[in-house]
């Protein structure tokens, strides 16, 4: 494989792992407080078709991100009131809600086609860093848009380990009968970290329209809130090591693309590739497979018992 | 003989909440107010969309119900994919039964549906009609039973989350069907459907001129199967102890491992079965993208049906009227077919924000 072939391959990786992050950390939240939010895949769809609305009518990132955050919310709102609120099986519930979600931006996409407006994110290559041979042009001569995700990763870690809140949330998900005894209501912190978590999980899906060819087209999440569940179960729940694992299947994500350009891999079939990035999500899950899930995840809130 | 006199008879009970409470607290009748409550939640959602979409809610409506059924050709549509939906909800009910969840019935019929298009394209013209349909269809159920098997093995030697890994796999089968109608058996210039079976290797019809074959009498013969399985048989008890709980079932010597391999495997069988019908019993072609969301669906059948192999029948009638009522809902609403997708899921949700369905939380 050629130098530049392999600066391109990680440059891809990283923007396509973004929207993948945006999700992860969204799950991740939502999970820590005793959530399994799978409906995350259809915040996306909805997140990305809203986006692609805002830029196509109104031609600004700002306003993309803006509409796609006010969806991520309102859809939080809404599950939080389905997980947390009338406390319904947290699996089936999210799955259905995928599936309607689904199914709403595809008979939205039908009747509002977009043109493709090309991406509006800026790039920013950082100075100094920017100018470190292989490295920088890897890393640091991104859109806005990936500097924003990755500056959340800290910001996620701080909140869950540094401010009371997020501590809060972590009890919500891994002994929330002792929140309740300490006077703190469990279902408050649990919809807070839902409404949180489909909010960065269209924010995901914002992203990947905003700096791809900012036009939405239908089933293009591509399962990315799932494969965001397996992230986090091979994280451990730990911001940062979704970053390395976000990362990786980036890359596997982006070898459907640059593969033409690297010789020795050139007579394997496209479809490979393309499976690669949902096997290696299995093999996360397989990896992680002794992670525990926070204590309380799945089991809905009903208060003390006896 | 009365006791009376030894003054060890009881009163007789009193009707409990018979005079207090009104008929309208009446198990039965809340049970109905809230299905009925259901029931308009979704229909006043679905108007909400198909206003948004610009369209008359009420012509849309009829137009679902035209769809379904208001020919014999629409009546024979909505049967054969009845018969795919109670094989990928059985594909969900088996492991529901044993407490795992099995999301990857879509992938697991797109498997079968790849192997028994491999299968039937590739037999000798001359194969006798029963011949090549067994076989046909034995290795589309062979084909989703190892899809699910991995998902099943995965589960049962590492421990890896069972929910994740079948959904995942879905995606990888997405792309092996890419695969099939691109490389492997493909129609030169066309790019979007294999070669077709041979056609002594489709289901025989049943009803002239309408989609209606045989096919549904191996959907219901599996049901009775699988059923028979659950109720009757030392293997479906297994089942059914280790999902009421797991370690009473260990604890009883029933070797957790192979119940869960096996609860997978037929689990798969089913979903594969799915995917030979649709292949050899609707399209005679393996598709690109030919599923609706026929996995997806039949996890709600499998919720509406309590996991029920005999209630599934009924319940998979039910979705199959929405969704091929919706699959002609541009001819003649024009509405966009995905409607099905979003009734289908808001129907499901406001079936359980009403306490209609109350369903237990997998193993996770």
């Amino acid at each position: 494989m050629s130098e530049a072939a392999f600066i391109a391959l990680v440059v891809v990786g990283v923007q396509l792992m973004v929207p993948l992050l945006l999700a992860s950390l969204g799950e991740l939240i939502s999970e820590r407080a005793g959530v399994l939010n799978i409906g995350i895949e259809g915040c996306m769809a909805l997140g990305a078709f809203f986006a692609a609305v805002a830029v196509t009518s109104t031609d600004s990132l700002i306003a993309g991100l803006a509409l796609g955050l006010a969806v991520g919310v309102l859809t939080g709102i809404v599950l939080a009131w389905l997980y947390v609120g009338l406390g319904l099986n947290q699996i089936i519930t999210g799955l259905m809600f995928t599936i309607l979600a689904l199914g709403v931006t595809a008979a939205l996409f039908e009747r509002y086609t977009q043109s493709a407006k090309g991406t509006l994110a800026p790039r920013l290559p950082i100075p100094l860093l920017s100018d470190i041979p292989w490295i920088g042009e890897m890393f640091f001569d991104h859109s806005i848009l990936v500097y924003g995700a990755v500056a959340l990763v800290p910001v996620c870690a701080w909140f869950l380990k540094g401010t009371w809140w997020g501590l809060r949330t972590t009890s919500a998900g891994e002994n929330p009968s002792a929140l309740d005894s300490a006077g703190y209501s469990v279902r408050l912190y649990r919809s807070i970290a839902v409404v949180i978590g489909s909010t960065l999980a269209a924010l995901g899906g914002a992203v990947l329209v905003l700096a791809t060819s900012g036009r939405f087209v239908s089933g293009m999440t591509a399962g990315r809130g799932f494969i965001a569940l397996g992230v986090v179960v091979v994280a451990r729940w730990y911001p940062g090591r979704a970053l390395l694992v976000c990362l990786l299947i980036g890359i596997t994500q982006a070898l459907q693309f640059q593969v033409a350009a690297i010789d020795a891999l050139e007579s394997v079939p496209v479809d490979v590739w393309v499976a690669l990035p949902y096997l290696a999500a299995v093999l996360a899950v397989v990896i992680g497979r002794r992670a525990r899930y926070p204590s309380a995840t799945t089991i809905p809130w009903i208060g003390q018992k006896g | 003989m009365r006791m009376d006199s030894t003054g060890l008879a009881s009163a007789p009970p009193v009707a409990v909440g018979s005079r207090r409470d009104g008929w309208w607290k009446a198990a039965p009748v809340r049970a109905a107010v809230r299905l009925a409550g259901a029931l308009a939640l979704t229909a006043g959602l679905m108007s909400v969309l198909v206003i948004a979409l610009g369209a008359n809610p009420v012509e849309t409506f009829q137009a679902l119900w035209q769809g379904a059924f208001g020919s014999p050709f629409n009546v024979g549509s909505t049967a054969i994919v009845a018969a795919i939906l109670v094989l990928t909800a059985l594909a969900f009910a088996l492991p529901y039964t044993s407490g795992f969840l099995n999301v990857g019935g879509e992938g697991q019929m797109y498997v079968g549906a790849i192997a028994s298009a491999g299968v039937g394209l590739s037999l000798a013209p001359s194969t006798p009609v029963v011949v090549a349909l067994l076989v046909s269809v034995a290795g589309g159920v062979v084909g989703g039973s190892l899809w699910a098997g991995v998902v099943g093995v995965l589960r049962a030697w590492t421990g890896a989350n069972e929910m994740i890994t079948s959904l995942m796999l879905n995606f990888v089968a997405f792309a092996l069907a890419n695969y099939a109608v691109s490389v492997l058996w493909p129609v030169p210039g066309v790019g979007q459907q294999t070669q077709p079976v041979i056609p002594a290797a489709r289901f025989p019809e049943l009803w002239t001129n309408t989609p209606l074959n045989t096919a549904v009498l191996l959907a219901l013969a599996v049901a009775a199967g699988v059923w028979w399985i659950l109720r009757h048989t030392r293997l479906g008890f297994k089942m059914r102890v280790t999902g009421l709980s797991e370690g009473a079932a260990r604890q009883a010597g029933v070797g957790i491992r192979g119940i869960t391999t096996t609860t997978f495997l037929l689990a798969g069988g089913c979903a594969g079965a799915a995917g030979a019908i649709s292949v050899l019993g609707v399209n005679g072609a393996l598709y690109n993208g030919f599923s609706a969301d026929y996995g997806f669906i039949g996890i709600a059948v499998a919720l509406v049906a309590r996991s029920s192999p005999i209630l599934i029948v009924p319940a998979a009638v039910l979705f199959a009227a929405l969704r091929v009522g919706s699959d002609n809902l541009f001819a003649n609403a024009g509405i966009s077919p995905s409607l099905g997708a979003v009734i289908v899921g808001s129907l499901v949700i406001t079936l359980l924000a009403t306490r209609v369905l109350r369903p237990t939380a997998g193993k996770g």
